[in-house]
């Protein structure tokens, strides 16, 4: 099969925004009432068996007679209202003129794709059965294989064209979209089937269960094979896909094509799957309705009597009874957890979902200190604790120097050791309330000189070098 | 599973689940939850006995649901007690009166929360229905309150009916529906038979089913123990 790739319309819009802007500027919109609905239904069901595929002025009028004649309308004459409709169908741009004979002549008529789609969807014969299933999946299937045939030997660009491309983007994709079609043309048949069981039981009841115990039976029984050939089938055409992926180096185009064609092959699986889940679901109310509604009820006086009791409660008011165990008994009060905090994130960091700039807390006073502990004695090769955090933070609350206490002789005592017995060290009074044990601690040299180079020092890199009398 | 012996079925790991839940109120039917109701099923034979100590029954239906309800003469009830409010025996009824309508098959028995309302306003009126919400007494009509108030009063009812295994609820905001379980079919009782209404009433009274008239609106359903 050989194309000419220039004769190809340019691309579709690819994003969805690009096809709303195209729409909404093409100003297109259609008005289409159930008179017009009618007549057009009557046009394509003419030209299905016409050989010509044109109408006259004549036939359309022909066509539109029973139109009138349902819709009853005493305003207008019928050859006015006939011209009327097809001049509003023109200008929708639902029928085509197209002999192109001006004004001169009636002229001729086509449905244009536009109309020959509202007509399609209009159409009963449009449901999937199990035969015309398993023919457009074999026919879909037939076409991949001849595709992976191309692919497997196709050199040129015009060979990728036309054994490849064309016959994925177009053939299949049209043979899908068909499928998709018909599943959705039996949705509205299902949909029209449970409204008529429904109204099937309620006007004829305990009658009408066998008939729709078998309408019922069918059509689970229908979307069960039909769910069985689609998993098959798309099963095998998503092997086929995968093997064609192995081409998809050889051309730009391949793999988009190819993920487009997945996808539409798993909405028709999972329009299967899903319909049969939903019918099972209606299938098992169904055969409970029927046995523990209409069976035990067959004169249907349930709900009548429901609807009394209903409309007679605030008279005789009752209640259903079951258990409540009380509560625990809580001895303390319970706190409330307190309101949430809504923060709010700024959109970048949302859109971005991670942190672009990492940034270090300021150490706080006791770290400061902390360090700079540690740095004189390092430095000075001795220190008086208690003397030294005087003098290093001479301002510090009680609390400060309590958590500085805490927290720095840990630190110092990693590089300095005490020559005198730890009880022999006077205890000196820091303010009104707090008291500390003096410890006055040299350095250990060998050791500080054998790790000099593995220490690390809280936060020296940051601090200045600490002179006796600086104050953090 | 067959069990043998009480100590069979409490060692099942499924008995403190159907336990909490059935102590709780729960109506527990296969359609709420499929493994529990066999178990409970199983099990009934040697519960029955373990939950009479208790002075509640642990009743069965033809729906295929079980629930726990206190003795009638039990006082007080060691498991204590509930009466349904107004709103949620409406709200149960209305229920039931939809599932019983064959319309609501085509959509799988799922319930729009606006049609129920819709139902009730129906059987009862605007003003019959707002009887059953709590109202402040004051002078005149506002008609946004009450309609505030009877969607509060509606909603707090599905909590509870949900709470109680009548129904699930599926869905957020306007577009929740109510999927009514076999239990809900328990607001039926007094209609089940052809006899007067009155006379059903009283049969379930004396079975401990039911209880004559209805908290007051502004109280939330439950009874201090005697």
């Amino acid at each position: 099969m050989r194309v000419d790739p220039s004769s190809d319309p340019p691309d579709a819009p690819v994003s969805v925004a690009e096809v709303v802007a195209e729409a909404w500027h093409a100003n297109f919109t259609l008005d289409l009432d159930r008179e017009e609905a009618a007549f057009l239904a009557g046009l394509h069901a003419y030209l299905l068996d016409a050989v010509e595929p044109s109408l006259d002025g004549e036939t359309l009028r022909r066509i539109f007679a029973p139109v009138y004649e349902l819709a009853q309308v005493d305003s207008e004459t019928e050859a006015q209202r006939a011209t009327n409709m097809i001049a509003r169908l023109k200008a929708q741009g639902i029928l085509l003129r197209t002999d192109g004979a001006g004004l001169a002549s009636e002229g001729e008529f086509s449905l244009s794709p536009l109309g020959l789609a509202l007509a399609r969807s209009m159409e009963k014969d449009r449901e999937l059965t199990k035969r015309n299933l398993s023919f457009m999946l074999m026919n879909i299937r037939t076409v991949v294989a001849e595709i992976l045939r191309g692919a497997a030997s196709a050199n040129a660009e015009e060979d990728w064209e036309s054994r490849v491309i064309w016959p994925l983007r177009d053939i299949v994709a049209e043979m899908i979209r068909l499928v998709d079609q018909r599943q959705r043309g039996l949705d509205l048949a299902h949909k029209a089937l449970r409204k008529e069981i429904t109204e099937l039981v309620d006007s004829e009841w305990a009658e009408a269960i066998d008939r729709c115990v078998a309408m019922i039976d069918r059509v689970h029984r229908t979307l069960r094979e039909l769910n069985e050939i689609l998993s098959e089938h798309v099963q095998h055409l998503e092997t086929q896909l995968f093997e064609l992926a192995a081409y998809s180096g050889k051309h730009a185009d391949l793999p988009r094509l190819l993920d487009r064609t997945r996808n539409q092959l798993g909405r028709l699986a999972l329009w299967g799957h899903q319909r049969y889940e939903d019918w099972s679901g209606y299938y098992r109310n169904a055969q409970i309705y029927i046995r523990d509604v209409v069976r035990t009820d067959p004169d249907n006086l349930l709900r009548s009597r429901l609807s009394e009791q209903i409309r007679r409660f605030q008279n005789r008011p009752f209640g259903l009874l079951a258990v409540a165990p009380e509560p625990f008994l809580h001895l303390r009060d319970v706190t409330r957890p307190s309101a949430s905090v809504v923060i709010t994130v700024p959109d970048e960091v949302l859109a971005n979902r991670t942190l672009t700039e990492r940034v270090q807390p300021c150490p706080d006073e006791i770290e400061l200190a902390v360090a700079a502990l540690v740095e004189r004695l390092r430095h000075d090769g001795r220190i008086d604790i208690v003397a030294a955090v005087r003098d290093i933070a001479p301002d510090f609350t009680e609390n400060a120097y309590f958590q500085l206490l805490m927290r720095v002789t840990p630190e110092l005592l990693k590089f300095g050791m005490t020559t005198r017995d730890m009880l022999e060290q006077a205890w000196v009074k820091l303010s009104e309330h707090l008291h500390a044990q003096t410890l006055d601690l040299h350095l250990r040299l060998v050791a500080a000189q054998a790790d000099n180079d593995a220490l690390e020092l809280p936060f020296t890199p940051s601090l200045p070098v600490h002179d006796e009398g600086h104050q953090p | 599973m067959i069990y043998q012996s009480l100590e069979q079925v409490i060692s099942d790991p499924l008995f403190p689940r159907a336990d909490l839940q059935l102590r709780a109120g729960k109506h527990i039917g296969a359609d709420y939850d499929a493994a529990l109701f066999d178990f409970l099923t199983a099990a009934k034979p040697h519960l029955d006995s373990f939950y009479g100590r208790y002075e509640v029954s642990l009743l069965t239906r033809e729906e295929a649901y079980f629930y726990l309800v206190p003795d009638r003469l039990a006082i007080p009830p060691p498991l204590g007690q509930r009466r349904l409010s107004a709103m949620d025996m409406l709200v149960g009824q209305a229920l039931v009166l939809m599932r019983l309508d064959p319309k609501w098959l085509e959509t799988n028995l799922c319930i729009p929360e606006k049609a129920v309302l819709t139902l009730l306003e129906q059987l009862l009126g605007e003003e019959g229905l707002l009887r059953f919400i709590p109202r402040p007494r004051r002078r005149g009509k506002d008609v946004d309150q009450d309609a505030r108030k009877l969607r509060e009063t509606f909603a707090t009812s599905l909590r509870s009916l949900e709470r109680q295994g009548f129904i699930k609820r599926e869905g957020r905001a306007d577009a929740t529906v109510i999927r009514p379980l076999r239990a809900v079919m328990r607001f039926a009782d007094p209609v089940r038979t052809s006899a007067d209404l009155e006379a059903a009433l009283q049969s379930l009274i004396a079975q401990g089913q039911i209880a004559d008239g209805t908290d007051d609106p502004d109280a939330d359903g439950r009874e201090e123990p005697r």
